[in-house]
């Protein structure tokens, strides 16, 4: 067991260590959806821009981050670029969006999926099980 | 009767005698007579004819008749020397003969006795035909009874020019050989000067043909220079004016008439130092074509000019493009209009697709608070979950605050609209305190934020406006969002409010000053139009009408907006607003 499988497995087993990343410069965005997880029982991180959210991730890994496009000082897509830059492919991105170039977007930032603004609860606890699923998988 | 005595017998005899001699001598004279008569007559005859205005032939001719009439001749013939081919030319036939073809008509220099006599140009009389080795058809001269031939060479300055000839059936006496001599001087002399006459009358005929082929080659380089569609002049090696086409002559500037002979640098001194001076004298001193297009101040025109240079001269060949430039001009400006509009909407196109991204972006925000609120409390519901009141009471007012902020959202949208139509909005004025107002947008702005530190500095007394206060609140909450949203490396933002007197007029004074990028320089001017953005936000997301809408409800409140920015440095937003004294605030 290499390094890097000793990190993945590790996020998946304890997701207390890993939390999950929120980041939207919508501050009621941002305490709802951390409140719907949250119910659900997963632990939850916020950030409001991008650099926050830059600082946050390599702080500590996320399993996971939910990420607005739109946001202040660095956008979504440099975030995802850094994130991927620091972490490679272990930290899966869940791109949330208001327009209806969810589908494209997400491809070029290599996003695992994406949520259309405004998301049913549903979707997005299936849709972080989901990525949290595939990533353990890989 | 008397008898005659011997003596007297012999006298008689001895006087008739004497008295026949006489007669026989005065016969005789007679003869000579008649014969210097005659001949005088043949040399006046050939005179007569050689001077005529005739043709050679003609003329030939009638010296033949005169050598046949006045010498008694069976026949006689002249001949005239072709120098290319030494053949002699039958031109004369007299007497018994007058054709002038058969075995006679030419004949070769050195051939028959004519052309003997003019190889050996000497003349070939005899008295004695019959036997003669010079005669070749003796039966001929023989059944013809011919007695005498004689034959001279036609000479001119010992050059032969031609042969005559006759034969007689009568022996020649030595007065008609004579004669005959001089005839035949007389003969050649005529030749000569017919053939001379000939010559320079083909010379003259010539030159007049080749004067006739130059000046039609004149006349019709002339119709073409004068028909060419454009204008056409010529200089000569002094640089005087040779030539100037009809097509030229209105652009000479002087009457063309008096510019012919005169050079045209003494005519036009101001055209030296030019690029006429400077391509003309370059085609003319190295002898190569020059191409070049100018604009003449003085016909206000645009021209097209060759020079090249000719035998003798210069040959300058121009085209007014005057149209030509102006349709080229106007189809580059025509060019330029379209691009530009290409552009333009290009630009608003892409101003359009932002502000629809943006505004779905910020519409939907709230509904997502709104439906996962909902959401939330659906499902503590549906688990059967203990009902927490503060917890659903913070769920709904979340929602309220979302729906609220939607509402703005959406009536922001209507007055933008409103712009957009050039219409007025329908504010809902009342005496507002504004310093109030201000510090409760900046208390919400900086619960937005970490980065930023926003300072207020007000009086202490609150400062009152004729306002409405939704559409104010949306004014301050926009320029201060901006403020943060523009300074994305955070720092403070300075907002201050105060009152002032402008050309006795009391204003509340609004200015809000941001650390963050500034707005470049060339965006400034348009920065309150509607869908304008300046050029260095990025991608940092904007609707393009904030500012357009701020500036509409400002203006519509009697007030100003204006900024001040430097790029990198900050920008400050100034906002006066007629002040509205305390005293009239009051209800």
């Amino acid at each position: 067991m290499n390094e890097q499988q000793q990190v993945q497995n590790n996020a998946v087993q304890d997701q207390r260590l890993h939390p999950i990343l929120v980041v939207d410069d919508d501050h009621s965005l941002r305490k709802t959806i951390q409140m719907m997880l949250e119910e659900e029982g997963f632990i939850v991180q916020t950030a409001a821009d991008g650099q926050e959210a830059v600082e946050q991730a390599l702080t500590r890994q996320p399993a996971l981050i939910l990420l607005d496009m739109g946001l202040p000082l660095l956008d979504g897509s440099e975030v995802a670029a850094q994130v991927r830059t620091h972490y490679g492919g272990r930290v899966p991105v869940v791109l949330m969006t208001a327009d209806g170039k969810a589908e494209e977007k997400s491809r070029r930032i290599g996003a695992a999926s994406y949520l259309r603004k405004p998301f049913d609860i549903d979707d997005l606890i299936q849709m972080v099980e989901q990525a949290l699923d595939r990533h353990q998988a890989e | 009767m008397r008898s005659f005595t011997p003596e007297e017998v012999e006298q008689l005899r001895a006087r008739v005698l004497e008295l026949e001699e006489r007669e026989r001598e005065r016969e005789r004279l007679e003869a000579a007579l008649d014969e210097g008569r005659r001949l005088a007559i043949l040399i006046h005859d050939v005179s007569v004819a050689l001077i005529q205005d005739r043709t050679l032939q003609e003329s030939l001719q009638q010296c033949a008749q005169a050598l046949v009439t006045h010498l008694k001749a069976a026949f006689a013939r002249v001949w005239t020397l072709n120098a290319e081919t030494q053949i002699l030319e039958l031109q004369a036939s007299a007497g018994m003969y007058t054709h002038l073809d058969g075995a006679h008509s030419r004949v070769p220099v050195g051939m028959l006795k004519i052309g003997f006599i003019a190889a050996q140009k000497q003349p070939h009389l005899t008295n004695a035909v019959l036997g003669d080795p010079q005669v070749s058809d003796q039966q001929w001269a023989e059944r013809e009874g011919m007695v005498a031939f004689a034959g001279y060479p036609l000479l001119v300055e010992g050059e032969l020019v031609g042969v005559m000839a006759l034969f007689a059936r009568i022996p020649l006496s030595t007065a008609v050989l004579d004669a005959m001599a001089s005839v035949s001087n007389a003969i050649a002399v005529g030749i000569e000067r017919k053939r001379v006459e000939a010559e320079r009358v083909r010379a003259l005929e010539d030159a007049q043909r080749a004067a006739a082929l130059a000046e039609a080659a004149r006349l019709r380089l002339a119709r073409i220079l004068d028909n060419l569609p454009d204008g056409f002049m010529m200089f000569d090696e002094q640089w005087r004016y040779s030539y100037i086409n009809p097509q030229a002559q209105p652009y000479t500037g002087k009457p063309w008439q008096t510019l012919l002979g005169k050079n045209v640098w003494e005519e036009f001194p101001e055209l030296l130092g030019t690029l006429y001076d400077q391509h003309y004298h370059r085609a003319m001193l190295q002898q190569e074509p020059v191409a070049f297009e100018l604009f003449s101040p003085v016909l206000s025109g645009w021209f097209d000019i060759h020079a090249y240079p000719v035998p003798g001269g210069l040959a300058v060949y121009f085209r007014d493009i005057t149209v030509r430039k102006q349709v080229e001009e106007a189809r580059m400006q025509l060019l330029a209009t379209e691009q530009q509009a290409h552009a333009d909407a290009e630009a608003a196109l892409q101003v359009r697709n932002d502000f629809l991204s943006s505004v779905s972006h910020d519409l939907k925000t709230p509904l997502a608070v709104m439906r996962g609120n909902i959401q939330l409390l659906q499902r503590r519901i549906r688990r059967g979950a203990t009902f927490d009141p503060i917890w659903s009471e913070d769920r709904l007012t979340v929602i309220e605050g979302a729906a609220m902020k939607m509402n703005d959202m959406v009536e922001e949208l209507l007055d933008v609209a409103k712009l957009q139509a050039g219409q007025q909005l329908d504010l809902e004025v009342r005496p507002l305190p504004l310093v109030s107002l201000i510090q409760q947008i900046s208390t919400e702005q900086q619960e937005t934020s970490k980065r930023h530190q926003i300072l207020v500095k007000a009086p202490a007394e609150d400062l009152f406006v004729h306002g409405d206060r939704t559409r104010l609140d949306r004014v301050i909450t926009n320029l201060l969002a901006n403020a943060i949203k523009y300074s994305p490396q955070g720092g403070h933002i300075l907002v201050e409010v105060g009152q002032e007197e402008i050309e006795s007029q009391q204003w509340v004074t609004l200015s809000v000053r941001d650390q963050g990028i500034g707005i470049p320089l060339a965006d400034q001017a348009r920065i309150f139009d509607p869908f304008y953005r300046a050029g260095n936000v990025g991608r940092m997301q904007g609707t393009g009408v904030g500012l357009a809408s701020s500036a509409q409800v400002v203006v519509q409140h009697g007030g100003t907006i204006s900024v001040r920015s430097e790029e990198g440095q900050g920008s400050t937003f100034v906002i006066r607003l007629p002040h509205l004294d305390s005293e009239m605030a009051k209800p």
